[in-house]
């Protein structure tokens, strides 16, 4: 059934030649039977063969292009690139760097590599649960304990002390005095000046407190259970 | 490719403009004359095509010649033209001054084939004259992608793919652009179709 739209959309490829051999011939027979496909065909051809008269007789006179090519060749001398904005750079030239390699090898390198990536990332995985374990949870810790404990000490203190001559005598000669006495003595005469003046005293009946009370601030895993 | 346009190439690779010249001259006129035809227009056809080369020639390098220098030079001057945004304007006033005022001493226009005509000649080219400027402005009323679509198929031979691979996008609309291209030439250039004295068609009318 004939369709004059139809052929009139594929007059198109038929003017621009772009139907087979078979399809062209069959499109013509087609054409030639109806007198508006052939009209129009025709009509199509003649403004094609005009444009082509008009093409032919646009076209510059053969003294124009000698002039046409030296103002093209001056103009691309004028603004020539230099060589080297051109050049490929050399991290591209990195980029596009090709070294064939065998099928087998590539395969092996691929597999060792996904190897060693897989023993990184299971490390890696690892590592971080050990450093927890080791590390005391703050959060489950119970709060230190205070607790007093009774620690003895003995300590043996020996001390130089000088006392007065004068004082000394004076004391010798005074009936003996209480004990409080002789031990405040030497302590006062420490402070004195050195010379003949001074003699050692004797600290045999010193009596340095005996006790002392010590806090001992201690904790143990036993503590805190 | 011949030998010496592949030596040509491998020297303006190499940043020579003269040997790029020399390759320019091949297809030089190939191109002013589609640029002419593109823009209507004898100044701007010089602007663009010396735009094209100039483009081809700082992008020589990524010539790889795979293709013929002929088909990557042909992208470079689609993607030109389409950006060459004055090819919009219309400009009729220039083309028509440029055709009738031509004389011996403007020898720089590109329309200047009316040049040291015999009296004979004269009322010949006065018609060519008024062909060249009635098929320009038919020219003038298609849009510049249609009008690049018209003159790569009819003058270039380019395919439907080539085309469409061009201008990236689907055949089906480089053959819509191209069908409606040559109906507006039809048009324009008042080819309407003329009534057979044949049987009229029975079947299946428009």
């Amino acid at each position: 059934m004939h369709d004059c739209s139809l052929v009139e959309n594929k007059m198109v490829d038929l003017i621009f030649s772009e139907l087979s051999e078979d399809e062209s011939l069959r499109l013509k027979n087609e054409i030639d039977r109806c007198s508006d496909c052939l009209s129009e065909y025709r009509s199509m051809n003649g403004a094609m063969r005009v444009f082509d008269e008009a093409w032919d007789a646009s076209l510059p006179d053969q003294r124009f292009w000698p002039r046409h090519h030296e103002a093209l060749r001056q103009h691309l001398a004028d603004n020539a690139p230099r060589v080297s904005v051109d050049r490929v750079p050399f991290w591209k030239q990195l980029l596009t760097f090709k070294l064939p390699v065998p099928v087998p090898v590539a395969a092996l390198i691929v597999i060792a590599l996904l190897t060693l990536t897989a023993l990184a990332l299971r490390n890696r995985t690892i590592a971080p649960n050990l450093t927890i374990a080791a590390r005391p949870s703050y959060e489950t810790m119970t709060p230190p304990t205070v607790k007093e404990v009774p620690v003895y000490l003995e300590k043996v203190i020996t001390r130089t002390v000088y006392v007065e001559k004068k004082a000394q005598e004076k004391n010798a000669s005074r009936s003996k005095s209480s004990d409080q006495q002789r031990i405040a003595q030497p302590l006062t005469a420490s402070k004195e000046k050195e010379g003949d003046i001074f003699m050692r005293a004797k600290l045999t009946d010193f009596q340095p407190p005996d006790q002392m009370r010590i806090r001992v601030i201690k904790r143990s895993k036993d503590d805190a259970n | 490719m011949s030998l010496n346009e592949s030596q040509l190439i491998e020297s303006a690779q190499g940043g020579d403009a003269e040997a790029f010249s020399q390759l320019a001259r091949r297809f030089e006129r190939r191109i002013y004359t589609l640029a002419l035809h593109y823009t209507r227009n004898a100044a701007d056809a010089e602007d663009l095509s010396q735009e094209v080369w100039l483009k081809a020639f700082r992008a020589i390098n990524s010539f790889r010649g795979n293709a013929a220098f002929y088909t990557w030079l042909r992208q470079i001057m689609v993607n030109t033209f389409l950006n060459h945004k004055r090819a919009e304007t219309v400009r009729m006033e220039e083309v028509r001054s440029a055709a009738f005022e031509n004389d011996s001493t403007n020898v720089d226009d590109g329309l200047s084939f009316m040049l040291n005509e015999t009296p004979y000649q004269v009322e010949e080219d006065y018609e060519r004259r008024i062909l060249v400027e009635k098929v320009m402005q038919a020219l003038g009323h298609l849009s510049s992608q249609q009008r690049l679509i018209f003159l790569l198929k009819h003058r270039e031979g380019m395919t439907y793919e080539e085309i469409a691979k061009a201008f990236d996008c689907s055949t089906g609309t480089i053959k819509k652009a191209l069908f409606r291209a040559v109906q507006k030439l039809r048009e324009q250039m008042g080819v309407a179709p003329a009534p057979l004295e044949l049987a009229q068609c029975g079947a299946g009318q428009k």
